[in-house]
């Protein structure tokens, strides 16, 4: 089950324009989190990284197209469930095969250590 | 200097003689002068040295709007004898005034209506060790001989425009063209 | 040469760009040789090499790169400046196209050369008008001066907050680019006085500055408004022509040289056959004109010299003359298969519709690759139209007149 909660942009937050005269010369983003919305609700597949054969090479955290992994050198790399989409580039990079994509609907803890 | 409006110029040589500065430094002696407009238009292509170069030059009195080739020059500016000995080139010339590169008299004959002037460009350049990577420069030179021929431009204004573009070499420049415009003749042509 | 007086030099129109950007102070100037336009770039570098010139001069491995560098450059707020010719214009067309669509205020000169294969390197616009809907400004330049001075102009109009886009300056590869004129260069004072220093903070939409970091060049869905932004910059260089003409009233009064407007007619007030065209051939044919109103014949003849945005208000109200009969638009490029097979007669069709029936109306093509047009072959292009519309046909002429063009000393049999 997905236990991200929701939160962050809503669509009433994002700037939307009614007539073309209203737009700026050119779109530009700013740098929000999550300007593409809570994307952790597309995931069907969760990445479940086991710490105790995590090696901190970081990989993961440098191929997450998302960018939703945190990465301490110290702590090793976290997902944060509510951006991850659950496209398991991280656990194919992953050296150490520490990465497992585990259904959605299968109850699992985030950074299972004694899977 | 006659009442004439626009004089059109065809500056012949080959590559590495300086055609086509020499051209472009007449036009500059020319508003220099006091003439209004100057174009001058170089032909250039794949041409290297040795193959023969054209360039064009018209100078007026008034605004100059065209930027088409010069079909008939009131003069011919020749920097090499030789370029005659092709007929391309000996044909096109009549009714104008010729004013050619040559030691020992031209042996080209034109026809009746050209009027010929004669000058030892190359000489001039050889004595006064004028010398661009072995090959004796005769634009400036040239420019000398043009002004004798046509009167159209000063002795003063050559040193000017060749002092302020050559720097140091500008006096050696003028020098030639001084010797030029002194050994300039005109050609009997039934001598 | 000194910056602090006004100067007349005799140099080529390659030379009059160089002093363009020097003269605007362009920040950033990103170079690849290509024939004919190399000696802006070396003009430029000898410029920087000097000390006379304080820029950014760039050397990059392709025109690709040349008109990425401008994006990048640009979009820090800097003031930037290049120039191409053919082949390295069309191996630029994505940047080209990037460079408009960021609303960058980039002015590029163009010394315009035919498109190989074959190789040619001669003037023929077929180079710049390929950029014909990438969004740039798109004017042409028809003398020496005239290149010099549109790129301060260029700058002006670009960099107007109402406008952000990039402006091309065509001349022709060689026939100007290499002939010499005598070009008149103000002081850096007056032109300083007239083209004021980019914003500090950047143009108003895009600044790049790590401290706000930002992304742009955005991916927008097809029900996001891309859409709205791509009307939004059709309307805007729509929107500029009333800002060109400010631009050129403003350059008027301050250095007394009158650029016209988006078109330059010459004595068309009472003419019955008009000839269109661009460039320094538009020039020229005042030679022509002159000569044939001297034999009678009530001619006249229209420089466009803007052909982004297209001028079709200003054509209409010159050629909505009740005296003219007919009209005859050249071009110096090549636009194949098109109605007429040249770029501007295909487009000044569209304009008929508001001209008098009456009217005959004849597209033509001269001087491709650099083939030389006298003013002779401008004469026979006149009496070539006034043969049609008094004859129904044209006669006796060195020109080709096929599938209703006329090709100017097309070699046929
Ligand atoms: S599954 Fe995809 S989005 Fe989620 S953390 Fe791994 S790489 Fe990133
Ligand atoms: S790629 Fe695998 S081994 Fe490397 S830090 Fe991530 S989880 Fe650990």
């Amino acid at each position: 089950m997905n236990k991200s909660k929701k939160q962050d942009l809503k669509k009433e937050d994002l700037p939307s324009f009614e007539d073309y005269r209203d737009l700026p010369h050119i779109p530009v983003s700013i740098g929000v989190k999550g300007s593409m919305g809570n994307t952790g609700e597309w995931r069907t597949f969760r990445p479940v990284i086991n710490l105790s054969a995590c090696n901190k090479c970081g990989f993961c955290y440098i191929y997450c197209p998302e960018g939703t992994i945190k990465f301490d050198k110290e702590t090793g790399p976290m997902v944060d469930y509510i951006y991850c989409k659950g496209c398991g580039v991280c656990a194919r990079e992953c050296p150490k095969d520490a990465i497992t994509m585990r259904r959605e609907t299968e109850q699992v803890c985030e950074n299972d250590e004694d899977d | 200097m006659t009442s004439k409006e626009l004089y059109e110029i065809t500056v012949l040589s080959r590559g590495g003689q300086g055609g086509i500065l020499g051209n472009k430094l007449l036009g500059k002696i020319a508003f220099v002068d006091g003439f209004k407009d100057i174009i001058a238009i170089p032909i250039i292509g794949a041409e290297r040295r040795g193959a023969p170069i054209r360039a064009y030059l018209r100078i007026s009195e008034q605004k100059l709007r065209r930027i088409d080739a010069v079909k008939e020059p009131d003069y011919y500016l020749i920097l090499d004898e030789t370029l005659l000995s092709y007929d391309y080139i000996l044909s096109e010339i009549k009714d104008t005034t010729v004013i050619i590169n040559t030691e020992n008299g031209c042996s080209y004959k034109f026809p009746p209506g050209v009027i010929a002037y004669e000058v030892p460009a190359t000489r001039i350049a050889i004595d006064l060790d004028l010398e661009v990577a072995g090959q004796p420069i005769v634009n400036v030179a040239m420019i000398g001989a043009f002004a004798k021929a046509t009167g159209l431009i000063k002795l003063e204004s050559i040193k000017k425009v060749v002092v302020d573009y050559f720097g140091a070499k500008g006096e050696l420049n003028y020098e030639a063209s001084a010797k030029a415009f002194e050994l300039t003749r005109e050609v009997k042509q039934d001598e | 040469m000194t910056d602090e007086k006004q100067e007349t030099l005799i140099i080529t129109g390659n030379e009059a760009s160089a002093w363009g950007a020097r003269r605007s102070k362009a920040h950033v100037v990103t170079a690849f040789p290509i024939t004919p336009q190399t000696t802006v770039m070396e003009t430029i570098s000898e410029f920087v090499d000097s000390g006379k010139m304080q820029c950014n001069f760039v050397k990059v491995e392709s025109e690709h790169s040349v008109m990425a560098g401008m994006v990048g450059a640009s979009m820090t707020g800097a003031r930037c400046f290049t120039a191409t010719s053919g082949q390295g214009l069309l191996y630029m067309a994505e940047m080209v196209h990037w460079v408009s669509g960021s609303r960058l205020p980039v002015v590029t000169t163009i010394a315009s050369r035919g498109i190989a294969p074959p190789w040619n390197i001669w003037v023929d616009y077929s180079d710049i008008l390929s950029m014909r809907d990438s969004g740039w400004i798109i004017q042409f330049a028809s003398t020496h001066q005239e290149i010099f001075d549109s790129i301060l102009m260029s700058y002006k109009l670009a960099e107007d907050p109402r406008v952000m886009l990039p402006v091309f300056i065509a001349y022709g590869g060689f026939s100007q680019s290499h002939t010499s004129k005598p070009v008149v260069i103000p002081s850096q004072k007056a032109v300083d006085d007239y083209l004021p220093p980019v914003p500090d903070d950047g143009w108003p939409h895009l600044v790049l500055n790590p401290e706000k970091p930002i992304v742009h060049g955005n991916l927008l869905m097809p029900q996001q408004e891309y859409m709205e932004f791509r009307y939004k910059m059709h309307e805007t260089i729509h929107g500029a022509k009333p800002i060109i003409k400010e631009v050129i009233a403003d350059f008027h009064e301050k250095f007394g040289r009158n650029y016209h407007g988006l078109i330059e007619s010459y004595r068309c007030d009472d003419a019955k056959y008009i000839l269109v065209t661009v460039g320094a051939l538009g020039e020229q044919v005042k030679d022509a004109v002159d000569t044939l109103r001297s034999e009678g014949k009530k001619v006249g003849s229209i420089k466009i010299r803007y052909f982004r945005p297209f001028p079709k208000e200003d054509l209409v109200e010159i050629l909505g003359s009740k005296n003219l009969e007919g009209i005859v638009v050249v071009d110096r490029s090549i636009a194949y298969g098109s109605p007429t097979g040249g770029h501007i007669s295909s487009e000044f069709s569209n304009i008929l519709s508001e001209l008098p029936s009456s009217l005959t109306y004849l597209p033509a093509v001269w001087g491709l690759g650099g083939r030389d047009v006298t003013v002779g072959d401008q004469e026979s292009v006149f009496n070539d139209l006034i043969n049609l519309h008094e004859e129904n046909e044209i006669k006796e002429t060195s020109n080709s007149y096929i599938n209703g063009t006329l090709w100017v000393n097309l070699k046929v049999r």
